[in-house]
């Protein structure tokens, strides 16, 4: 690989800012870009007064990050931030990379590349997902962590995995009534695994000091249930829940109400992977991590030459597993580029990787438990829209598969599925899964949706009147 | 797919596959299945959905940028020496063939909407030639010129009447000359419904990839598939810009080649275009849900299917020049496809001499869209042994016998 090579790394959460830093323990220079404001990503979201007087200043969460920012300062000269930039795409032709930093078009040519843009909360479609008020779990959290707008009054977070309880948490110590934390996996489940647990003892303690902060403040945590459906004026009141059974297929005959004015919902994450499918990277499949992703090898270098994934747009771990897949992928750059050796670099990931196993394995345990079942896919009713961007209701879907459609890009053809500013990003996930359900065949075989150039949205503008373009 | 026993079999489902089902399952005594697998690139999803049958025929649309490369050609091969721009028209018998598929279009919309429940969404546009100086003028003169006989599809507009029913059209432009029935139907819905209405009329389509066509004794006796084996004695090789691969399997060599094509698109807008639109720097078209269409490139980079920069700015300007609107407005997409691009533009339909049972109907080149009509209805008459409602000499594979066959930039235009 030639080594006149600037190196680029996209994202600057956990995965990206760790891969930053430990190219600056060896004197690398690097440029991190990401679409935010600030540093963090999404997980170490940084409030927009400042952490000093935040309702959650102690919590695990905020702990973690100020560790990183406190070894990202140390390295600042060595790290150039683009903020505000997003990445458009990539031309494999003459490769170059285009950005908008600022709305502003540029190209970045002769660079190797840490791709570290993290993930999505999968969408779940249901009878009245739409409503205003109904969020991702994740969006009720940044809400709280950039401490500018309270999300609601009383909120429910209906899904599964652990995000579950600290966002509960987290809406609690921001004042935030919490009704209910309802959990699709089974408690027998998690009781089961129990001893895998123990492989990481501070995770195990921050999990129960978690289930033991809702105990303590007497918030309702419902295990083997789930949504069936929310209704409001304009605005969401109502939300049914119902227990689940081992498929997660909702017993509706036992199905309650909750009052609420808002909802955080989180069934499952989606890989970030349409820079590195842009750029021709191969996939691996694993639904517990996630659904695709780039392959890599054990120093997350993709089959790319000069491209490497790391966090959880490489399979979904975790902020943990992402900041000691961000070292590796540095530490694949630095052997690549021969600025250390590969026995050299083996000795130094040696405890990274002996790490990355027991969060790993910590978190395998929560499979069974944790990992999506296809009852979620019975949710939608035939008039539930699915494709938010293009009012696509799952009839259509429907309707399509009963024409005979098996793959992804041919569902968009028919219904405009994807078709939308997200490209699928939303919907992309949960069609897929239904695809292959209805079709009777596996996940990885149905072909995904590809991404196109620009992946966010570019004036024109910024196009015509560029020189560099 | 277990293995299975047809009459035909249409190997490629894009718009001209799709459609020659539609018009064979009219036929109730035949048996037939479609064979398709998308691939990357492949030209009806790609396209614009023009049914521009004076436009293209003159090189316009499409064929602006393909004229534009191969005048630069000429131009180099002339040692740089500047030559009055002509248009690069294709021959009678072709503007036939189009005008004729033209024709085709209304009537369709309402019996496949009838049949299948989907609507390609023909719109009633009309294509303006926009001109910004002298020179575009001359150019369209000269096309104006060499159609008397069409006169009444035409009409020119000077500045004020273009700006009057095109209020967002460049200021300065001088005028445009429109041709009035070269409207614009939705490709991909088009698509969809010849196959719906195919498949309500008993075609099975089938998922799958073509790996291999079987003969005995020179007839074709069968279609070897990803998912199965089927018996026939007819394949229709409507593969587009794969058909050479296609056609090799029964020793038919095809001079057909991937003929890249870059397209650009905007944000849902409301409506400010009424027309669709060609200047000689792209086309642009907005489309029935408000996006607004920019295209193409031509260019000669086998199967590659990724997009580039300088091409889509160069789509950019020339949208932007044409409509100033754009400039504030958001590119949302863009994309490439491959056209089967033919060494004199022209499609390659019908029977071959050596294979009994193959019949081409390929090379569709830029109007794929605009002539499926058409071909569907030539090459059922051609399954049925009658004299097609165009003769189908000029289109044979033979026209090519002993001639050198280059790929699609021909330099004797
Ligand atoms: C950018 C662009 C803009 C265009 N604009 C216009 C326009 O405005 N108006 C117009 O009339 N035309 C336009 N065209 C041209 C038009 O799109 C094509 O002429 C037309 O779509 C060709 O149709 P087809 O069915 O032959 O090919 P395709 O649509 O490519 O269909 C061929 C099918 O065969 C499949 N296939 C190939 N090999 C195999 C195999 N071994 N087994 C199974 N399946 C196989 C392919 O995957 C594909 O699905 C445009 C083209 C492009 C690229």
């Amino acid at each position: 690989m030639e080594t006149n090579k600037t190196i680029s790394i996209i994202g600057a959460g956990p995965a990206g800012l760790s891969a930053a830093i430990q190219l600056a323990e060896y004197g690398i220079k690097s440029t991190i870009y990401d679409e935010n404001p600030k540093i963090g990503g999404a997980i170490f979201k940084q409030p927009e007064k400042g952490l000093k007087n935040h309702p959650l200043k102690d919590e695990t969460t905020f702990i973690k990050a100020k560790k990183l920012f406190d070894q990202f300062e140390n390295h600042k000269s060595d790290i150039t931030l683009s903020m505000n930039t997003e990445v458009l795409g990539v031309f494999p032709l003459t490769n170059e990379i285009g950005i908008a930093q600022d709305g502003v078009f540029r190209k970045i040519s002769d660079t190797s590349l840490i791709v570290s843009t993290g993930c999505y909360e999968r969408a779940q479609p249901f009878p009245g997902w739409t409503l205003p008020g109904i969020m991702s779990v994740g969006g009720l959290q940044l809400q709280v962590k950039c401490g500018t707008v309270k999300p609601g009054h009383k909120a429910a977070l209906i899904g599964t995995g652990p995000l579950l309880l600290v966002a509960a948490k987290q809406l609690h110590m921001s004042g935030v009534d919490v009704v209910a934390v309802v959990e699709a996996g089974k408690r027998k489940q998690l009781v089961s695994k129990a001893f895998n647990m123990i492989a990481n003892k501070s995770l195990l303690k921050e999990g129960v000091d978690y289930v033991n902060y809702l105990k303590k403040h007497n918030i309702p945590m419902y295990y083997g249930h789930g949504v069936v459906s929310a209704s409001g004026d304009g605005q969401v009141q109502k939300v049914v829940v119902a227990p689940v059974d081992d498929k997660w297929y909702p017993n509706k005959e036992k199905s309650f109400e909750l009052e609420v004015d808002c909802i955080g919902i989180q069934y499952g994450y989606v890989p970030r992977i349409q820079f590195t499918d842009l750029l021709q990277c191969e996939n691996s499949f694993d639904k517990h991590l996630g659904g695709s992703f780039p392959q890599v090898d054990k120093w997350q270098r993709t089959t790319i030459e000069g491209v490497y994934s790391a966090g959880d747009n490489s399979g979904v771990y975790g902020a943990d597993v992402a900041m000691l897949e961000g070292r590796l992928a540095a530490l694949g750059y630095l052997i690549d580029t021969r600025v250390i050796t590969e026995s050299e670099a083996t000795q130094i990931a040696a405890p990274l990787i002996k790490e990355a196993q027991r969060y790993k394995k910590f978190q395998h345990s929560f499979h069974d438990f944790s990992g999506l079942k296809e009852g979620l896919l019975s949710l939608p009713e035939e008039d539930t829209i699915i494709c938010r961007c293009e009012n696509i209701k799952r009839s259509e879907i429907d309707r399509a598969i009963e024409a005979g459609v098996e793959e992804m890009p041919d569902l968009k053809i028919n219904t405009r599925v994807g078709m939308g500013d997200c490209q699928g990003k939303m919907c992309g996930s949960f069609c897929r899964e239904y695809l292959a359900h209805k079709n009777h065949k596996k996940e990885e075989d149905v072909m995904g949706l590809k991404p196109r150039f620009p992946l966010a949205p570019i004036a024109f503008e910024s196009i015509v009147d560029n020189q560099e373009f | 797919m277990k293995n299975s026993n047809k009459d035909i079999v249409i190997i490629g489902g894009g718009v001209v596959g799709t459609a020659i089902a539609y018009e064979l399952s009219k036929d109730k005594s035949l048996s037939i299945a479609i064979v398709d697998i998308k691939k990357p690139g492949n030209a009806t999803q790609a396209s614009a959905g023009g049914l521009w049958a004076i436009g293209e025929s003159v090189g316009l649309g499409c064929g602006v940028i393909f004229f534009k490369t191969l005048s630069k050609q000429r131009q180099e091969a002339q040692g740089g020496q500047i030559e009055v721009q002509r248009p690069h028209q294709l021959p009678p018998f072709f503007f036939d063939f189009c005008l004729r598929s033209n024709e085709m279009f209304p009537q369709l919309a309402e019996e496949l909407k009838d049949i299948g429940g989907v609507d390609f969404k023909l719109e009633k546009t009309g294509l303006k030639f926009m001109m910004y100086d002298d020179d575009d003028k001359a150019y369209a003169q000269n096309i104006y010129d060499s159609i008397p006989h069409l006169k009444d599809q035409m009409a020119w507009m000077d500045r004020e009447e273009l700006l009057k029913e095109e209020p967002y059209a460049n200021k300065n432009a001088t005028g445009a000359l429109t041709f009035l029935k070269d409207d614009q139907v939705n490709p991909y819905l088009l698509m969809n419904s010849f196959r719906e209405a195919a498949r309500v009329q008993g075609v099975e389509i089938i998922h799958a990839e073509v790996k291999d066509i079987v003969t005995e004794g020179g007839k074709v006796v069968g279609v070897k598939t990803s998912r199965g084996n089927i018996a026939c004695n007819t394949v229709i090789n409507s593969a587009g810009a794969w058909a050479k691969q296609i056609g090799e399997m029964v020793d038919v060599s095809l001079p057909i080649t991937p003929v890249k094509g870059q397209i650009l698109l905007t944000e849902k807008m409301p409506k400010i275009l009424t027309s669709c639109f060609s200047t000689s720097d792209c086309y642009i078209a907005q489309k029935d849900n408000g996006e607004i269409l920019i295209g193409s490139t031509t260019e000669d980079k086998g199967f590659d299917v990724t997009n580039s920069f300088g091409q889509l700015k160069g789509l950019a300007e020339g949208a932007v020049k044409a409509f100033p609107i754009l400039k504030n407005m958001n590119c949302k997409r863009s994309w490439t496809g491959l056209r089967p691009g033919t060494p004199d533009e022209v499609p390659i339909l019908g029977k071959v001499s050596n294979v009994d049972g193959y019949i081409n109907a390929c090379g569709h080149f830029r109007t794929g869209i605009l002539t499926s009509a058409i071909t569907s209805k030539m090459i059922n008459d051609i399954v049925h042994d009658r004299e097609p409602e165009l003769d189908i000499t000029p289109f044979l594979l033979n026209r090519f016998d002993g001639a050198e066959v280059k790929g699609y930039t021909i330099e004797t235009v």
